[in-house]
């Protein structure tokens, strides 16, 4: 039976489905106390001191600790790479001296119950001066700006050049240019789950134990054991049920080093659990990017110039790995597009906000958005339709792999059979009667559409979190039974399913009879966890390889004991068989078993007893490259390429700027799919992220640094009600650098549906005789309808 | 006298809002009389929601006053409802909460609620906020369709919204602004200073905030005494008609 392609359903859906999952609010420890963090109500300033004594004397109260305690008695936190040449500067758990964010952790405070902790901490005095403080990226580059961190003397993290050919004077002597700037708006993931954290210790080993709401446990042991002076064998990290993280529990936040510190000095589990608004003021902010560009294109539509500056507000300094997402923007631009001059400006600029934690599509959906604006802009003053503009721009199929100005690699793709299905599917070339009847209703309909390419398995030079390899370790029991350890993780998105069924189609033994187990460094082989799609190209490739050396094994005991050549041997629905004569067969589990119990007989005596192996997937989209830079000092930082174009419809109410999303289809290439099911159930919570970012969610700081966003009440999110039912087809050019053919689909379906809307709107007011050009998330009532009232002068 | 034009009283959602409870938190906030609403659209799918609200209602007619929280995808049984309500229970006004009923104030389905009341002589309280159903500009073309309905804002169209419920109501002289949990101090200035002081409700939004911080809003505005007297008192007890309360 083939299970590779096949809709599983996930392995984990009886248990979530039935609220028996186990999150880390559920696990019980006895003795447990509660930590609650003291966050910094400014924006700047500088920290004189932390008085702490009445938090101390409040009864139940078991520990307080400050910045000074922890530099005392911890490291700072590392970051994941210094192999990049970012400024930094150290970060510790509290902070010791300069309050640079909003919610910055000041102090920590453990009591006996949560309550108590909560009262301790407001009874915490922060005493210093505060200062004023920069919250707009421009503002901040500005000379005589205040400085986020005055040592480096401007605030700028780190900033970069691509350039290739002379794009100046391809501009000038182009047909026609166009330009613009776009904006996408600071917001977060919200997952369902908040961040938590519960640590125990154990004296007689001098270990700790962490369960964490969390992405990567091996990761975050690297960086524990860094900040808390601790060998890595003192440290073990389990990663329970998780409710949602999409790039958000990347490590390492303050409050993970310290549960385990205090857990250590208290000789007690400590539990921390995040509440909403702390999620919201200091859980990793993403996505605040802005792009200005001008692009010169021919009279055919070919786009021949572009000019890009990127400016991203990336909040104040840390130890996130969020920075990384302008650098990813700057990266994928020209994305799916040929475009041979170009230069692109990037600054990754700190103000005083949040910092940035990873956040799905890293980057790639503000250069998606971008790019994608352009080209109706293009299509809009050549006069040529909007998906003939990109038809005769696109990277064409029998270019892959592909090396684009930036330096990256892209595998495969088949970008003009993706958009013509769409097209044709989608009802493209059809909807002016549509479009013409709604108008005769009095209703304003519009159609959009875009390309998205979301690179995945990103790989960053020494880096202990992003890299293009991870291991699986596939064990065969005595019984047959199958068990799977594998590096990479699942926060809630199916990928022990996907595992399982790959390594089900080498076994050929049902999916129910193999066990993934994931997300515990005691147990599973070194591997990065879950980000960057990468568990099913990194961690599936590697099951594929261990299950097929077991199987390997397994064929040549069971053509001993069935007396046939090994050549003969197939495996299925639990059984072991010759080829053509399916009753002369043996069972998978008497092979099992005879391996471990007849380790001196005939079959067996010839092979290394156990059926045991660990094998580590390292991605070949690199070997070209080694990981160093190419001639022109370029690096490429993805495995694989997905992409899709998206198709949305929409219905727009002049008189209250309020937007309907009424239908949104989509055509996406992932490569070889192996789970089709998880991968529409991934696209669709993409789509909604997509349309929560495209519409309503904004992380607002007011000018001193407060922000405005502190609840579900003003960080609006999108329900049910509030989106369409979406619509997805697949297309597949297999990635030929994994021999899965994967390319990931995790951080898919974020980019296209931005674009897509941003497209349709214009067209639908174009039918009210208004022109506007969405180029600002969200496309919130009060945005498109002020964008209309200028429009109507 | 004050008199909250927005209070909630039911045990739902975790909220534990009884009777006694709301009219213990009244007494600390110098609330003399309360225009409340359940926690739970009726009809739908808590069955004593509606003998609990007016329930509510007959144990203190003196202190309590109501806005049913209507449903209005239950089209006739939900206008029977209503009018059961007004007639026979002592319900004077309508409550719509955009976000629970999943229809935005301009849909045609809640317009036909909206004219009902207005024809029985009831004021409808609509939410309204930074949600996608619950906008300022949706509840102005409400008004537009409904002009002998009176409706009230409740909270002023939130966080980033408020602009546009002051815009609101500048133009349609049926809209009523309530600032309860609008998190501005100066909301009641600036509603007050938009549409005077004759179209502008005070309201707690209890148990989700507490009088004394919607009083302090007030107290912030700086209104002059009789200007005061409206915002507390007189406009909400015009609207819903209250007995023995000067207008």
């Amino acid at each position: 039976m083939r299970w590779v392609g096949k809709n599983v359903p996930m392995k984990t859906n009886r248990i979530l489905a039935a609220g028996k999952g186990t999150y880390v609010a559920d696990i019980d420890l006895p003795g447990v106390c509660h930590m609650a963090i003291v966050r910094s109500p400014y924006a700047r300033a500088r920290l004189r001191g932390v008085d702490t004594k009445a938090a101390a004397a409040l009864p139940g109260v078991l520990a307080v600790a400050t910045g000074a305690d922890v530099q005392r008695e911890m490291q700072p936190i590392p970051v994941h790479t210094q192999a990049l040449g970012e400024k930094r500067i150290p970060i510790w758990a509290l902070a010791v001296d300069e309050l640079r964010y909003v919610g910055e952790p000041v102090a920590a405070v453990v009591a006996e119950d949560r309550w108590t902790a909560l009262e301790a901490a407001r009874l915490v005095e922060i005493q210093c001066d505060e200062l004023p403080a920069v919250v707009d990226p421009n503002r901040a580059l500005e000379p005589g700006s205040p400085l986020v961190v005055e040592a480096w003397g401007d605030n700028v993290l780190s900033s970069g050049v691509v350039h290739q050919g002379d794009p100046d004077a391809k501009l000038a002597a182009a047909s026609g240019r166009v330009s613009g700037k776009i904006r996408t708006q600071r917001y977060t993931g919200v997952s369902i789950e908040p961040r938590g954290y519960l640590a125990s210790y154990e004296r007689y080993r001098d270990r700790v134990t962490i369960y964490g709401s969390i992405q990567s446990p091996h990761s975050l042991r690297i960086f524990l054991a860094e900040t808390l002076g601790m060998r890595e064998n003192q440290i073990h990290v389990i990663e329970p049920h998780v409710g949602g993280a999409f790039g958000l529990k990347l490590p390492t936040y303050p409050e993970e080093p310290l549960v385990c510190w205090f857990a250590r000095k208290l000789e007690r589990p400590v539990r921390w659990i995040e509440e909403r608004t702390e999620n919201l003021l200091a859980g990793g902010h993403a996505r605040e990017m802005e792009l200005s560009f001008e692009a010169g294109y021919e009279p055919d539509g070919r786009v021949t110039a572009l000019k890009v500056r990127l400016v991203a507000d990336l909040g104040a300094p840390s130890a996130l790995c969020g920075w990384g997402m302008a650098s990813v923007a700057a990266f994928v631009i020209p994305g799916v597009y040929k475009i041979p001059d170009v230069r692109i400006e990037r600054y990754s600029v700190v103000t005083n906000k949040c910092p940035w934690n990873a956040y799905r599509a890293y980057g790639k959906e503000a250069a998606g958005f971008m790019l994608e604006r352009m080209m109706d802009l293009v299509a809009e003053k050549t006069g040529l339709d909007r998906a003939e503009v990109r038809l005769r721009n696109f990277i064409q199929p029998d270019e892959f792999p592909f090396k684009q100005v930036t330096g990256a690699s892209l595998d495969s793709g088949d970008y003009p059979r993706v958009l013509r299905r769409l097209l044709e599917e989608g009802g493209w070339s059809r909807f002016a009667e549509e479009q013409a009847a709604a108008r005769a209703r009095g209703e304003y309909i519009g159609i959009g559409m875009s390309y998205e390419l979301t690179p995945e398995g990103g790989c960053i030079p020494q880096s202990s979190l992003l890299s293009a390899f991870d291991g699986t370790r596939v064990q065969i029991r005595p019984k047959g039974e199958v068990v799977v350890m594998t590096g990479v993780t699942s926060p809630g998105c199916g990928n022990e399913t996907g595992i399982a069924q790959i390594v089900a189609e080498e076994l050929g033994v049902p999916i129910d009879d193999i066990e993934v187990l994931q997300g515990d460094t005691d147990v599973c082989p070194f591997g990065l966890g879950n980000s960057s799609s990468r568990s099913v190209i990194f961690g599936g490739s590697a099951a594929k390889l261990a299950a097929r050396e077991l199987r390997d094994k397994m064929a040549r005991v069971a053509s001993r004991m069935l007396e046939v050549g090994e050549e003969d041997i197939e495996f299925g629905d639990g059984k072991i068989f010759l080829r053509g004569a399916p009753a002369r067969s043996v069972s998978f589990e008497d092979v099992a078993g005879q391996v471990y119990r007849a380790a001196f007989t005939l079959p067996v005596c010839d092979e290394e007893p156990g059926l045991d192996v660990t094998r580590y997937f390292r991605h070949g989209n690199f070997e070209a490259m080694n990981k160093k830079p190419d001639p022109e000092g370029r690096l490429n930082f993805y495995s694989t390429w997905p992409n899709g174009a998206t198709l949305a419809v929409v219905q727009v109410d002049p008189d209250t700027g309020v937007v309907q999303v009424r239908k949104l289809k989509s055509v996406h290439d992932a490569g070889v799919l192996v789970n089709p099911m998880l991968v529409d159930a991934n696209l669709h919570g993409a789509f909604a992220q997509a349309l929560g970012g495209a519409f309503f969610e904004d992380l607002v700081y007011d000018e001193s640094g407060q922000l405005l966003t502190t609840t579900f009440m003003d960080y609006t999110i999108p329900t049910a009600a509030d989106l369409p039912s979406f619509e997805i087809g697949h297309e597949c050019t297999p990635s030929p650098f994994n021999p899965l053919g994967a390319k990931g689909a995790g951080e898919s379906g974020i980019t296209g549906p931005m674009a897509a809307v941003a497209s349709a709107i214009d067209d639908a007011l174009r039918q009210a005789g208004i022109s506007v050009h969405m180029m600002e998330m969200p496309f919130t009532p009060q945005r498109v309808w002020r964008a209309i009232e200028e429009a109507r002068g | 006298m004050i008199i909250d034009a927005h209070a909630h009283c039911d045990v739902r959602f975790g909220w534990v809002h009884t009777p006694d409870v709301l009219l213990r938190v009244m007494e600390e906030g110098g609330i003399d009389q309360a225009c409340i609403t359940g926690l739970a659209d009726v009809p739908g799918d808590d069955p004593d929601a509606y003998d609990r609200f007016v329930g509510a209602l007959r144990a203190h007619p003196d202190k309590l006053h109501g806005y049913l929280r209507i449903n209005p995808w239950y089209g006739e049984e939900a206008k029977a409802l209503f009018r059961r309500a007004v007639a026979e229970d002592g319900v004077r006004g309508m409550k719509l909460h955009p976000t629970t009923i999943i229809l935005p104030p301009n849909a045609p389905a809640v317009i036909e609620f909206v004219r009902l009341a207005g024809e029985l002589g009831a004021p409808v309280l609509i939410h309204s906020g930074d949600e996608p159903n619950a906008l300022p500009l949706q509840i102005a073309k409400c008004a537009e369709a409904c002009p002998d309905t009176n409706i009230i804002m409740g909270h002023m169209g939130g966080v980033f919204f408020f602009e546009d419920a002051l815009r609101a109501a500048e133009k349609h002289p049926n809209l009523y602004l309530d600032p309860s949990g609008n998190p501005r101090p100066d909301i009641v200035r600036k509603a007050v200073d938009a549409v005077g002081a004759e179209r502008v409700v005070f309201g707690t939004d209890m148990p989700a905030m507490h009088p004394n911080v919607e009083k302090k809003k007030v107290e912030l505005a700086r209104l002059t005494p009789p200007q005061e007297r409206l915002v507390y008192a007189g406009n909400i007890a015009r609207l819903m008609r209250l007995p023995g309360v000067p207008a």
